[in-house]
This record gives C-alpha cells, sequence and structure tokens, in this order.
C-alpha cells in the first residue's frame, strides 16, 4: 500500500494472551493454606496432647512423614513411582495417537463413523475400571495391563474430541486457503492440522489425571509394583501411615503431572482467546 | 482482458433461485461495485466468480464465468489470480499476523527472506509495524481487516473480490479503509469486483455501480462514477455529483428493497 496514512496504534489496543493474563497468584498465602492444613491435621492428631483416633485409623503429619521417609531410604519409592508414571504415560500416548487417527479416519468416512457412533458412544459409557480384572486375566500382572487400561480410559476422550473437531472445521478458513490458492495439502496443513489439534490438546489435562487414575486403579487390581500395588500391601497389614504417605505421593504426582499438562496446553493454544486454562 | 459473468442462473436444491440470468464484465483494471438488497445473492455472485459453489452438490447454475476467456469452475482455475477479502474475518488464528500475510507467498514458493522483506513493507504501509507477531484475537477489527487486505494484497492477484469487507467496522475505521484501499488500487489497477450493502460506499470506490434486483437477483442497470483517481472518499461525499448520482441510484435500489419487503410479506402469508 502506498501513500497510506500511517497509523498510530496505542500499545493498549492489543490484548495480552490469556496464558500471560493470569497472574502468578499470590505464593506466600497459597503456601500458607498447605501449612495451615498440616497444623490443622497436627492438632487432630495429639499435637495438643488430645488423640481422639488411634494411629492405625489417623496416623499424625510426622508419623506419615517418618513412613514417607523410610519408603524413599527403601528405594521403593522411586521404583514405585516411575513404575506408575510409566504405564499412565505409555497409555496416554497410545491413547492420544490412536485417538486422534481414529477421530480422522472416522470424520472423513462419514459413513463409517455414523455406523460407528453407537458403539463407540455404548463403549465410552461403560465405567472404564470395570474392565480392569479382565485385562489383568488377559495380559497378567506386568506392565501391559496397566498401560492397556490407561490407553483404553483415555482413548475415547481423544476420539470424542478430534471427531468433533474435524466436523467442525470453519469452512471459511478453509475457503479462505483455496482462494488464496492453496490445495488439499495447503488446507490440511493450515486449518485441519491446527483446528484438531486444539480440540485434541484441549483434553490433554482431563486425560493425564484419567490415566493416571485408571493406572493406579489397575495397579490395586492386580500388579508386582507401583504405587497403586504399595497401597494395597500397606492397607492389608494396617500401616495406615504407609497408606497416608503414599498418598501424598500421589496427591503430589497427580499436582505435578496436571499442572505441566496445563502449561503444555496453554502454550500450545496460546492464540485462543481464552485458551483452556484456569 | 476482462473477468466476464455470462448469463449466470443459480438455484439452490430446495428451490430458491438466488440470480437469474446474470451478465456482467469488468475490464481488466477496473474497480466495479455491486449493490442490492441483503438477499439478492450479492455474495454468492462472488463465491460463483471465485469457483467455491461448483463442487456443492445443493447447487444448480447455468452461465459462465471467464478471466481473459478461460472458463473457471473451480477456486484452482484461477491459478493464483485471485484474491477475496471476506466480509468474516478469515484470518487463521493459530498464526500470528506476519504468517498470515505471507501465506499466499507461501503457497507460490517464494523463499523465507522475499517473504519477511514483502510482509514487513506491507505491515508498514497500514500502520500495523510491531504487531508482526501478535496473534489474530489480540487485534482489534480494524487491524484484523486491514491483515486480510494486507494477506490478499501480498501477492498481487489481478482479480480481487471484496464482500462487504468493511461491514462489520465501526464508521470511523470503514471511512480510513475505504481511503487506503482506493488509494491503494489507483497504484496498483488490479481488477475489483467489490460487494456491498452501503451505497455511499458503492459511489465513493468505484468506477462503474452495479445495482441488481431483489431475489432472484438480476442485473437492473449499471452506473458510470464520474470521479477520477486519486479520490477521496470523505470529500467526495460533500460534492453536488455525489449527491445526485446517489440519489438516482437510490430511486433504483429503494424500489427493490421494496419489491423484496413485499416478496417476504407474500412468503409469510404462504406459510
Amino acid at each position: 500500500m502506498s501513500a497510506v496514512g500511517t497509523r498510530e496504534v496505542a500499545a493498549g489496543e492489543v490484548r495480552r494472551p490469556a496464558h500471560a493474563r493470569r497472574g502468578p497468584g499470590n505464593a506466600a498465602l497459597r503456601i500458607g493454606a498447605v501449612a495451615l492444613a498440616v497444623v490443622a491435621w497436627e492438632l487432630g492428631t495429639g499435637g495438643v496432647g488430645y488423640r481422639p483416633l488411634p494411629p492405625a485409623l489417623l496416623p499424625s503429619p510426622g508419623e506419615t512423614w517418618q513412613s514417607l521417609v523410610q519408603y524413599a531410604r527403601s528405594g521403593l519409592l522411586a521404583v514405585d513411582v516411575s513404575r506408575t508414571l510409566t504405564q499412565a504415560f505409555l497409555g496416554l500416548g497410545l491413547g492420544m495417537v490412536a485417538g486422534t487417527l481414529l477421530g480422522v479416519a472416522l470424520a472423513y468416512a462419514p459413513r463409517v463413523g455414523d455406523a460407528l457412533e453407537p458403539l463407540l458412544a455404548a463403549l465410552n459409557s461403560l465405567p472404564r475400571v470395570a474392565v480392569a480384572p479382565l485385562l489383568i486375566i488377559w495380559f497378567g500382572l506386568g506392565i501391559t495391563s496397566k498401560v492397556l487400561l490407561a490407553f483404553f480410559t483415555v482413548v475415547f476422550v481423544i476420539f470424542m474430541n478430534t471427531y468433533a473437531g474435524v466436523r467442525s472445521v470453519d469452512p471459511d478458513l478453509v475457503r479462505a486457503v483455496q482462494v488464496l490458492g492453496g490445495g488439499a495439502g495447503h488446507v490440511a496443513r493450515w486449518v485441519v492440522f491446527p483446528w484438531v489439534a486444539g480440540w485434541v490438546f484441549a483434553a490433554l489435562r482431563t486425560s493425564v489425571s484419567l490415566a493416571l487414575a485408571a493406572t493406579v486403579t489397575g495397579e490395586f487390581v492386580g500388579s508386582t509394583q507401583g504405587l497403586g500395588y504399595r497401597m494395597v500391601l500397606a492397607t492389608g497389614v494396617l500401616d495406615t501411615p504407609r497408606v497416608f504417605a503414599i498418598l501424598l505421593v500421589l496427591m503430589t504426582v497427580g499436582y505435578l503431572v496436571v499442572e505441566g499438562a496445563r502449561r503444555v496446553e496453554g502454550y500450545l493454544l496460546r492464540w485462543r482467546p481464552e485458551a483452556a486454562i484456569s | 482482458m476482462s473477468l466476464r459473468v455470462e448469463s449466470l442462473s443459480l438455484r439452490y436444491a430446495t428451490g430458491v433461485e438466488v440470480l437469474r440470468d446474470v451478465s456482467l464484465e469488468v475490464a481488466a483494471g477496473e474497480f466495479v461495485s455491486v449493490v442490492g438488497p441483503s438477499g439478492c445473492g450479492k455474495s454468492t455472485l462472488l463465491n460463483v466468480v471465485a469457483g467455491l459453489v461448483d463442487r456443492r452438490g445443493d447447487v444448480d447454475r447455468s452461465g459462465r464465468i471467464t478471466w481473459n476467456g478461460r472458463e473457471i469452475r473451480t477456486a484452482s482455475d484461477w491459478a493464483g489470480q485471485l484474491g477475496y477479502v471476506f466480509q468474516r474475518d478469515t484470518l487463521l488464528p493459530w498464526f500470528t499476523l506476519e504468517q498470515n500475510v505471507e501465506l499466499g507467498l507461501r503457497v507460490r514458493g517464494v523463499p523465507r527472506e522475499g517473504r519477511e522483506r514483502r510482509v514487513r513493507e506491507l505491515v508498514r504501509t497500514v500502520g500495523l509495524a510491531g504487531f508482526e507477531h501478535v496473534f489474530p484475537h489480540q487485534l482489534s477489527g480494524g487491524m484484523r481487516q486491514r491483515a486480510q487486505l494486507l494477506r490478499t494484497l501480498a501477492y498481487d492477484p489481478q482479480v480481487v473480490l471484496m464482500d462487504e469487507p468493511f461491514g462489520a467496522l465501526d464508521a470511523h475505521t470503514r471511512l480510513g479503509l475505504q481511503r487506503e484501499v482506493t488509494e491503494t488500487w489507483s497504484d496498483l489497477r488490479n481488477t475489483v469486483l467489490f460487494v456491498t450493502h452501503d451505497l455511499s460506499e458503492a459511489i465513493v470506490m468505484a468506477q462503474r455501480v452495479v445495482l441488481l434486483s431483489h431475489r432472484p437477483g438480476r442485473v437492473v442497470r449499471v452506473y458510470e462514477v464520474p470521479f477520477g483517481y486519486p479520490r477521496d472518499p470523505i470529500e467526495l461525499q460533500g460534492r453536488r455529483e455525489f449527491a445526485l448520482l446517489y440519489a438516482e441510484i437510490w430511486q433504483g435500489l429503494a424500489r427493490e428493497f421494496r419489491a423484496q419487503d413485499a416478496q417476504q410479506v407474500r412468503a409469510a402469508a404462504r406459510v
């Protein structure tokens, strides 16, 4: 454009991206809230000399911590955490790949998609943990049965999102690329792929926690290692401090994994007006 | 050298007739605008010219579109010579402003350095410098529409179609963009078919104004606009000749408005 009057644009006219809009939060307040919870726990378990429940029912923070330290020193903590996470992430990864492929394939073959939709919806409404015993029978106590359970849990969520995503691609964006001279390859790379990726990653956070939950459940049902397995052992001998220690570990691992997923999601979807962050 | 629409008729499978025997010719380097009551098939006309309608199974169309004698059926028949500015913002939301503007150049295999130089140059001329790496949702409506214009101008298409490109903007921004586009066009002189429902806009920008009838759209009359370029759309609207031409076209347009309304009343009565 030639003699067009250069237009000044105030910096305020540009909105900040969603992932930057969220403040860092008040770290001190957050730590304070956690500390307060621990203090309340301590007070309720003999901190002031009165202990309404025995350690076997409700261990104190100190007892839990001791058990946790012991667990860590034995080397089993690292083994269990890595086993549980390996299974969860393998299941998650496979589920995402397979769910995406299935979703794209069925969306591009609408007749097959229509035919399979009720079947898939029925499978989707099946409580996933209900197949855990079956998977143990089929694949044994090793890693495979847990990976498959996590996979089975995640794959439908991803599939549903991908399927809905491909079917809702904005036809105006497709047309825009076509009139720029773009062919089917350009449309796929510039419109369909990013559009569907948005839908898939929007399901990432949910899928991460689903995969973790499925893995631990699978370990409850039958395994030789992992946090869920260790928890079942501890419950069997009424080692409640150990149960609490494992719950703490699960909580921390879960929090970190979901928080990580939230950040990945926020970064990948930073082009969205309000990325799925909260 | 011209864009020709020859006896174009178009009807949806539902029975709705959108265009009836529309013929018009836009000479190479000419700026023609199209006005008509809403629903008269203006946008459909552009979509047919762009080659976006032919693949759809639910339309039945006859007639021909040709550019320099070559028939256009699908978007690929334009062989990269077409630009289309939509009313709706169709910037790809996951690409930054720069990535959006250079899409046409990427399709044409322009190497990175060339693309960057071209984008830098374009972005500066419309006051978007500094916003190259910003995502569309962070830009105002006017900025997004400018970016869309840049995306079209970047590869210098011979024919540019515009479908109410300023329809969603506030009056002030719209006047600014009308001036920017006419100024740019008087330098580039590509062939432009410009659809709008705003009669003033149709007159101040174009060399000729085509009046389409109520649905099904037919060409009622074509008006010559007696102003040269460069022109200032704002100043033009204060002129006597503008007022006379506006009044003349308005009488025709008003007749079509009334006919369209009567048609809707009849349709409602039938239901």
